[in-house]
């Protein structure tokens, strides 16, 4: 608690004088000589507890009244977070008073009026020195010496844009005033300037005090735009302030009366600001420069975008909707809508006018030509208040045609019997654009039908966008293999098992332990009686959800006639997606390295139900298949936030793709003899297979002699049988299987070891080998009943997928933004996805952000189309558009953690620059406390008058007793 | 020309003047051995001549000797053994409490009275009165201690000796009346008049009790109750300190404005208390101001008992 009129405290000084007129009565006590002692004494035994009360109680009363009046004359008031409540001094105050006074009270009882005395001095000592100690804490605050450390938060939030009286935006405004500010502060008043937007521009961070500096440094300031994040702002300013040197701190700010800015309902974080306030030396004091929100005023913006198609291909045109809003308070007529895309320009005159709050929408119809990104541009031509909000754009991804490989189960069967027919002709109506890959092909999905047989000749299907297998019985490992590594990479795959398919093969098919099918068949069911049918409220891919909430669609009279049943006590309940009527599972989706595996327990085929004459097949098989077969959905529209960190590609990879290798990892260590092995890295590389003969030398960059290798990888037999390892080599060496030693040859020669394998089980594989001089040979061989002795293939070796090497703190590079001013990005590796990073603080508008070479070709699908950049763009924020002032409730919410002088006037915001200070006042709390106390002694005086009957004057009945 | 002997302030002139026509008549029956005014238990009038007794300005001259008179010239009244007379004892308080002075008393040549002075003047009227009537007056002083005891004389020269005693005694010391009062009631053989003269500051209760003790033995019991205005109206206003007269070690430092109600409503229950339990032992209970002068106080109340 502090003071205004400080001086005025001299008043408590005249607490004395109720208690010295006391004093001075006892003093002036004249002697008288009494014979009726006895009644005195017994009166005074009688009374003594009620006399003392009363004279205590209005000794205190009196006193209090002379101290807080004092205290009012102080007019004290509470210094913005002022740590020291003064709920404690003000109350610790009055109860030395009181104390004080009892003691003069108590003049006849020298024990309590010790104690009395005791209590007065603590309290006053303690209030006294609280308050000192506040004063110390806060002490320039008084001095106008102006040595404080300022922090300048300007506004430059879109709102800022709009313009005053005079004509130039407040943002102008702002900044001249800043200027003032700065040019007319006292000498020792350092400033750091922090630009306020969706992120904060923080140009000076230590506070200088060179005021031609700031001057400067102020005049040039552009405006950013955005949305003001008072949060961040005031962190920031905190972070300015700790690097400054004076006592005193101060935050002054210029901002709109905007109330999106403040998030006053974030009160965790306001609690942060609080205490990273309290961190500093002293609690800054924040004042805030407001500048009015109209009454009156006009705006429309353009406040959405949205394409009717969440997968635009190429093949055929898409709505985009643009939404116009009236953001303003008065009623007002949009005028001409332009929308631009590629180049063309279109425009709609059909907005009317429109009232407060009301929106209206357009739509433009588009068809792209080409695959990339495209960016689509909106705007109004009306003058309003605020022009930023009038246009928006909107980056549109055009996803190439989608390669599908179809696999059909049932190859020899009859069209109808078939299991895949009516797939693909879903896919793609033509029936002789099936075969054939025209790149002139209108159609979005290609789909490719093989049979079966063809399948098991497939090495790779890196090609395809998504495979289908329709009632596949069963296919070779390597095919198995080659396509579960596919999946892993981030192909699709869509398993239909039918009645043909094979349980076993479907529910162990594993790659590195993993198993694909999140659901494991158990028997094919046949329902003819009772068809089973899709419970529509049990599903819930988000692809579908779309299709299934347009009306007429008659996706409940599917009636499945034979399904699997299936085992899902192993599987995670989120991963199933869709369910029968019957509760049982129908679809379940996982997610398997950086490809998606749907599978369903029914195929979509005229053998298990009526789907294939459902209207609503074409477009569930189409979303089907858009849902594996995309690559990685970026959404290059952001906002502020968003922008900092955003994704470019999702589970692609880097540059280098990960993915299965057969083989082993070696590494080679310079001497043995050590205790740690020192690694050569150099000669760190995968190898085929254990068949090494160095002769007397030792492979490339390792020693000739004394030197060791570790191979390690995974195994995994295709047959389970008891297998003979033979290890054959000079000096020594160790197989490990799984951590258990097999074999352990010891000296030069050959050593064999047997252990049973299980078949496609991975097991971890470790061979330790020491060379100490001489020759150098290794060789790993195996044998079983069925396999005569070989060098273990290379085919059964595997390693895992390497570690993505991280690249070491990003590559730069930059981004072309708006008014052509280059912002700095840096494109970071996380995992498998790749991610741009903001350097420059982000402001709204289009942007243009060029791709280094070597992500050229994961990155290139989404360039521009015919440049070599990729857009994006950095929307506004509706909320700056609406002018919705602060509520007085709003700013309590505030003012709770950080305590803000707000003033319309720049002189008061000087004048606080010089240490005028301010706070909450309460004087006027404590003159109700003085009133309160006024009617208190004349109400205690006068019952004490009345029950000591001291006004009559009595006499004891006597001589009427004559007789 | 003679000097009056001091003793004689306590009788000014006025005071005889006014006490001359006045009688002291006992209530009760009395038992006394020279026939005088007052009544005797004894039946029948046996008109025996006792002796004679030097003429009084004052006593009645039916009795008066007029064969010694024209004989010898000199006055003498008769003395008749029917006569009886009265044997008056005058207790004063000579405690310190009776020091209070104050200043609203009665004056007396320019001097405000004290309540012992207050008393003195009393007594000594009373005495002379009694003289007077040649009745036999004893006199008792007392703190509390029997200071002195003159046993009841009618000897004129009785007045001389009260009166001496009356002046030379200081009052002083603390007040303890009950013991006092039950000692004399064993002394006094014969019933007689008990006139106490005090400002009874003790416990009632325990005064009562004394009282009855008279009672038992059939005096008749007189109280003159003298207190001084102050202490009956307590008119003080600023701090005082309060000094006990009796126990100078005693000092009340007290705002008197906080005590007034409490002590006016003690000292009045006081009162009640004496003239309740007094008149229910037909005490005689004479509240005496020292205000109002003696003279007339006891004027009013010697015609008042007359009736």
């Amino acid at each position: 608690m502090l003071f205004f009129n400080i001086w005025f405290l001299l008043g408590l000084l005249m607490i004395s004088v109720p208690v010295i007129i006391h004093l001075l009565n006892r003093k002036s006590a004249k002697d008288v000589m009494w014979g009726a002692i006895q009644f005195l004494l017994d009166s005074i035994n009688s009374r003594r507890q009620k006399i003392l009360l009363e004279e205590i109680l209005l000794l205190v009363v009196r006193c209090m009244l002379v101290g807080l009046l004092a205290l009012v004359m102080a007019r004290p008031f509470i210094p913005s977070g002022s740590g020291l409540p003064w709920l404690v001094v003000l109350p610790l105050g009055l109860l030395g008073i009181a104390s004080f006074a009892a003691s003069f009270a108590l003049l006849d009882y020298p024990i309590w009026r010790k104690r009395m005395i005791a209590a007065a001095i603590a309290c006053a000592i303690l209030a006294s020195g609280l308050v000192g100690l506040q004063k110390w804490l806060n002490f320039s605050i008084f001095g106008s010496s102006g040595k404080r450390d300022v922090v300048l938060v300007i506004d430059g939030s879109t709102s800022m844009s709009r313009l005053n009286e005079s004509g130039i935006s407040y943002f102008e405004q702002a900044l001249q005033e800043a200027m003032e500010l700065v040019e007319e502060s006292p000498r020792g008043a350092a400033f750091s300037i922090i630009l306020g937007s969706d992120v904060p521009h923080v140009l000076e961070a230590a506070p200088i005090i060179e005021h031609r500096r700031l001057t400067e440094k102020l005049g040039m300031l552009q405006q950013p735009g955005g949305e003001l994040n008072m949060l961040d702002c005031l962190a920031a300013a905190s972070i300015c302030l700790s690097q400054g040197n004076n006592a005193s701190k101060q935050v002054v700010i210029f901002a709109d009366e905007q109330a999106c800015s403040w998030q006053s309902s974030s009160s965790s974080g306001w609690k942060m600001v609080n205490k990273a306030f309290k961190k500093l030396s002293t609690f800054p004091q924040v004042t805030w420069r407001t500048y009015a929100v109209p009454v009156n005023y006009r705006n429309v913006s353009v406040s959405d975008i949205s394409p009717s198609r969440d997968i635009i291909g190429a093949d055929r045109a898409v709505n985009f909707d643009v939404t116009i809003e009236n953001t303003g308070n008065e009623a007002i007529t949009p005028g001409i809508l332009f929308f631009e895309i590629d180049g063309k320009k279109m425009t709609d005159n059909t907005l009317g006018q429109l009232d407060v709050g009301e929106e209206a929408t357009v739509s433009f119809k588009h068809r792209f030509l080409d695959s990339g990104t495209h960016i689509a541009k909106a705007y109004l031509t009306t003058t309003d208040e605020l022009s930023a909000d009038n246009e928006r754009q909107y980056v549109v991804p055009v996803v190439n045609r989608l390669s599908v490989l179809v696999v059909e189960g049932r190859p020899g069967d009859n069209f109808i019997k078939k299991s895949a027919g009516f797939l693909t002709l879903a896919l793609l109506p033509n029936q002789e654009q099936i075969i054939s890959m025209d790149d002139s092909s209108e159609y979005l999905v290609q789909p490719v039908e093989i049979t079966s047989l063809q399948l098991s000749k497939i090495t790779d299907f890196s090609m395809y966008n998504a495979v289908i297998l329709a009632d596949v019985q069963r296919m070779p490992f390597s095919v198995s293999s080659a396509l579960a590594s596919f999946v892993k990479k981030g192909g699709g795959l869509l398993v239909l098992p039918g009645e043909k398919a094979e349980p076993k093969f479907y529910n162990e098919w594993k790659y590195n332990d993993e198993a694909l099918m999140p659901l494991k068949l158990v028997k094919w069911t046949k329902h003819y009686e009772e068809p089973l049918k899709p419970a529509l409220a049990t599903f819930r891919v988000e692809t579908l959800a779309r299709l299934l909430s347009e009306k007429d669609n008659d996706f409940t009279t599917w009636l499945i006639k034979g399904a699997w049943d299936v085992d899902d006590s192993a599987c995670d309940p989120n991963k199933i997606e869709g369910r029968y009527n019957s509760g049982r599972p129908l679809v379940a989706v996982e997610q398997f390295g950086n490809g998606k595996i749907i599978q369903l327990t029914t195929p979509l085929d005229a053998n298990a139900g009526n789907i294939v004459s459902r209207k609503i097949y074409v477009p569930l098989v189409h979303q089907i298949v858009y849902a594996l077969a995309m690559p990685s959905r970026t959404d290059l529209n952001l906002t502020s936030l968003t922008a900092e960190n955003f994704a470019l590609s999702v589970g692609l990879g880097g540059f280098e793709n990960s993915g299965l290798s057969h083989g082993l990892k070696s590494m080679f260590y310079k001497s043995h003899k050590e205790t740690k092995y020192s690694l050569l890295t150099k000669t760190s590389k995968s190898v085929k297979n254990i068949d090494f003969d160095w002769k007397n030398k030792g492979p490339k960059y390792a020693p000739v002699d004394t030197f060791a290798a570790v191979f390690e990888g995974i195994i995994t037999p295709t047959v389970s049988d008891e297998y003979e390892f033979i290890l054959e080599g000079d000096d020594r060496a160790v197989l490990w299987l799984d951590g258990r030693e097999i074999v352990n040859l010891k000296n030069s020669g050959t050593i064999s070891g047997k252990t049973k394998l299980v078949a496609n089980k991975a097991y971890k594989f470790r061979l330790k080998y020491e060379e100490d001089s001489g020759s150098a040979t290794i060789r790993l061989y195996w044998q079983t009943a069925n396999i005569p002795k070989e060098i273990v293939p290379q085919i059964y070796f595997s390693m895992p997928p390497k570690e993505q090497k991280n690249l070491p703190t990003g590559i730069k590079t930059f981004a072309i933004g708006p008014n052509e001013k280059k912002f700095q990005m840096s494109i970071n590796q996380q995992g498998t996805s790749l991610y741009a990073q903001m350097k420059t603080p982000p402001v709204p508008g289009a942007f243009k952000l060029e791709i280094p070479t070597m992500f050229a070709d994961t990155l290139s699908w989404l360039f521009e189309y015919k440049s070599d950049f990729i857009p994006f763009v950095i929307s506004l924020n509706k909320e700056e558009s609406l002018m919705s002032a602060l509520s007085d409730g709003e700013l309590a919410d505030v003012t709770k953690f950080v305590d803000i002088m707000s003033t319309s006037k720049l002189e008061d915001v000087k004048a606080s620059i010089e240490g005028k200070s301010f706070g909450k006042e309460i004087w006027r709390f404590l003159a109700v406390g003085v009133l309160f106390l006024v009617l208190a002694e004349i109400v205690l005086s006068r019952w004490i008058a009345v029950q000591r009957r001291t006004g009559k004057e009595e006499r004891v009945q006597f001589e009427e007793n004559a007789t | 020309m003679l000097e009056t002997p001091s003793y004689m302030k306590l009788l000014p002139t006025e005071t005889v003047a006014t006490l001359g026509r006045l009688e002291f008549l006992a209530k009760g029956i009395m038992e006394g051995t020279i026939s005088g005014r007052h009544r005797s238990p004894h039946k029948g009038f046996s008109v025996e001549f006792a002796e004679h007794r030097q003429y009084v300005p004052g006593d009645d001259l039916r009795n008066l000797d007029w064969r010694v008179l024209g004989r010898s010239d000199k006055y003498y009244i008769r003395q008749y053994v029917d006569e009886t007379n009265l044997r008056a004892t005058i207790l004063v308080d000579a405690s310190g409490s009776m020091k209070y002075r104050g200043e609203q008393s009665a004056v007396l040549d320019g001097k405000r009275l004290s309540k012992f002075e207050y008393a003195q003047h009393l007594a000594a009227a009373l005495t002379y009165l009694l003289i007077h009537q040649q009745d036999a007056v004893g006199l008792v002083t007392f703190d509390t201690e029997l200071r002195r005891y003159i046993p009841a004389k009618s000897k004129p020269s009785q007045i001389r000796q009260i009166l001496q005693e009356l002046e030379q005694t200081e009052p002083g010391g603390e007040t303890s009346i009950p013991p006092i009062f039950h000692d004399i009631a064993e002394r006094i053989h014969a019933r007689g008049v008990v006139v106490i003269i005090s400002d009874m500051f003790d416990s009632a209760e325990e005064i009562i009790k004394a009282l009855h003790h008279f009672k038992y033995r059939r005096h008749e019991v007189i109280v003159l109750h003298v207190m001084a205005e102050e202490e009956l109206t307590f008119p003080f206003n600023s701090f005082t300190r309060f000094k006990c007269l009796e126990n100078p070690e005693i000092a009340l430092p007290i705002d008197p404005k906080t005590l007034k109600a409490m002590y006016l409503d003690k000292v009045s229950s006081f009162l009640k208390t004496l003239e309740n339990d007094c008149g229910k032992l037909k005490i005689e209970y004479i509240p005496m101001s020292t205000a109002k002068p003696y003279d007339t106080a006891l004027a009013e109340y010697l015609t008042a008992r007359r009736l």
